[in-house]
């Protein structure tokens, strides 16, 4: 069963609320559309996990963010008022009180303020999220380089040139994401809330992410919690374009929001 | 563009449950007197990347006084299915569904269908058996399935060996047996459909009149096309690739087109229309 829910500044957005209500009443996974991309999501992942999910009783949410698919520019509203407008209307209107908020770049990046905004966020899924480059990152791109051969280091040192030169615009400048030192505050403070967290790096994000360590590194010891599971998959690329990378993300989103959905209405 | 208001629905909700989402006449705009505009996306990695365009066309057309009637097909965008369950008899399925929905909601006399790119393949042939619409616009057709599948396979072949870049000691996974083109599902049918499909005029079947929408250097139709109308030059193209950017939208270049697009259909249908109703 889907069901359109219209949301936001005079209701001018729209979203597809999938699973059924009557026999679903646990958290919702929201899924806001990731960068241009429409809200069926990047070869329509946001769909298939929509499918995957309806059956075992877990509803999803998916959308369009301001001035992106089909959804209209709205003056003074971005996808982070978007998405907490979103969650006013899922809890009103169709019985939702715990949110799961997330997906790829920047709905990682958009549900990560959501989380740290709203209490109602009880989990969050950052699939190429928030990164911070340093020691772990240096030491695995060098390894890299020394692993290629010789005859690509001059193409990397005339590409490394060319970016200088063109002051080339990275991953990171599209995105938004807090200082170092707010992340790791926030970071614990979610923690603390006992706000459940998958994160999954891919190797399609190698200006930012290329060492599982990376991840401690960048957010502290409460990375250790239970609460938060971290998957470094460096053969599968920003979008995951393969069908069996897909089903692998697939299958991993589905156990989590499973054991997650199994705690429902007892976090604090 | 903005994009004017617009209501989503589901065609055959019990078993196929489509995605169509209408665009509605602008207000002052007399009900009936103008056609009716069946959209038809792209196919594969095409629709996801025009999604807003498409749409914003749909807007532009409805505030010329023409509902338009946007769909996905069955297995693809927000529709029910998965992907390898599209190929052409599943479309000719899903576009007699949404002619009928765009006819019974609006209770236009006319219709027109603008189908983009590979979406021409199976809508010329429909159609052309058919004869439920007035007028065919094909904007950017393409004319040769054939070819258009051995492109987007050698295409499909480079993503596969890009995605992600190659790194020393990462394993890669090139299963060029998992069904998938350009990141979606296309079926053995739905390849055999476009390699057998080209855009020929039928001596036997009269086509329904058509327009076509077309790059200035685009090779010319092998079908009968009764009015061109020439897109700008460098304006973005359908075949720029399926990063997490890439999407195009309604350009004031692009908006001139749809604007010529939109009038001349008034004239000739909307006048049309007219005369009928005096007779």
């Amino acid at each position: 069963m889907k069901t359109f829910v219209r949301f936001g500044s005079g209701n001018q957005l729209l979203g597809i609320l999938a699973g059924d209500a009557a026999t679903a009443s646990g958290p919702i996974l929201i899924l806001p559309s990731a960068g241009l991309q429409p809200r069926s999501g990047p070869f329509r992942l946001y769909v298939e996990l929509a499918q995957q999910l309806a059956p075992i009783g877990i509803r999803t949410f998916r959308f369009d963010v301001p001035g992106v698919g089909e959804a209209a520019r709205l003056a003074g509203y971005d996808e982070n008022s978007a998405t907490l407008a979103a969650i006013d209307a899922l809890q009103e209107r169709h019985g939702g009180s715990e949110f799961a908020v997330g997906g790829i770049c920047s709905a990682a990046d958009v549900a990560w303020k959501a989380a740290v905004n709203d209490r109602r966020v009880k989990a969050i899924l950052m699939l190429d999220g928030v990164s911070f480059t340093g020691p772990w990152y240096i030491y695995a791109r060098a390894v890299d380089r020394i692993r290629r051969l010789p005859r690509e280091w001059l193409r990397m040192l005339t590409d490394a040139k060319q970016a200088r030169s063109e002051k080339g615009m990275k991953s990171a400048d599209f995105r938004d994401w807090p200082s170092h030192k707010d992340a790791r505050r926030e970071f614990s403070g979610l923690v603390a809330r006992q706000v459940d967290q998958l994160w999954i790096y891919t190797g399609g994000f190698t200006d930012r992410f290329q060492h599982p360590r990376q991840f401690s590194w960048s957010f502290g010891e409460s990375t250790r919690s239970p609460q938060v599971t971290m998957h470094y998959w460096p053969d599968c690329d920003h979008t995951f374009f393969a069908r069996a990378h897909r089903d692998r993300l697939v299958s991993t989103i589905r156990e989590w929001m499973v054991e997650f959905c199994s705690n429902a209405g007892k976090r604090p | 563009m903005a994009i004017a208001a617009w209501e989503p629905l589901w065609l055959d909700e019990s078993s196929r449950c489509l995605y169509a989402a209408m665009h509605p006449a602008a207000p002052g705009a007399f009900p009936g007197s103008l056609p009716g505009v069946l959209i038809v996306p792209p196919l594969l990695h095409e629709q996801p990347r025009s999604r807003r365009f498409v749409t914003e066309v749909a807007s532009g057309l409805g505030a010329m006084g023409m509902p338009c009637l946007r769909f996905d097909f069955f297995g693809t965008g927000d529709s029910d299915g998965t992907g390898d369950q599209l190929d052409f008899a599943s479309m000719h399925h899903d576009l007699d569904l949404a002619i009928a929905a765009l006819r019974a909601r609006t209770g236009v006399d006319a219709v027109v269908v603008l189908g983009w790119r590979a979406a021409a393949l199976p809508v010329y042939g429909w159609l052309s058996a058919r004869r439920t619409a007035d007028l065919l616009v094909l904007w950017e057709p393409l004319a040769d399935g054939e070819l258009w599948l051995a492109e987007i396979e050698r295409e499909d072949a480079i993503q596969r060996r890009q995605r992600p870049r190659p790194r020393p000691g990462v394993a890669r996974l090139t299963d060029m047996d998992d069904g998938q083109l350009m990141g979606f599902a296309a079926s053995a049918q739905l390849r055999r459909d476009l390699a057998r499909t080209r855009l020929v005029a039928d001596p036997h079947t009269p086509a329904v009149p058509t327009w076509a929408v077309l790059q200035p250097e685009a090779p010319r139709l092998s079908i009968e096309v009764a009015r061109t109308f020439l897109l700008p030059p460098s304006i973005p193209t359908f075949t720029g690739g399926t990063d997490m950017e890439a999407t195009f939208f309604l350009s004031p270049l692009l908006e001139r087109v749809v604007n010529d697009l939109g009038r001349a259909l008034v004239d000739e249908l909307g006048r049309a229309l007219l005369e009928q109703e005096f007779r």
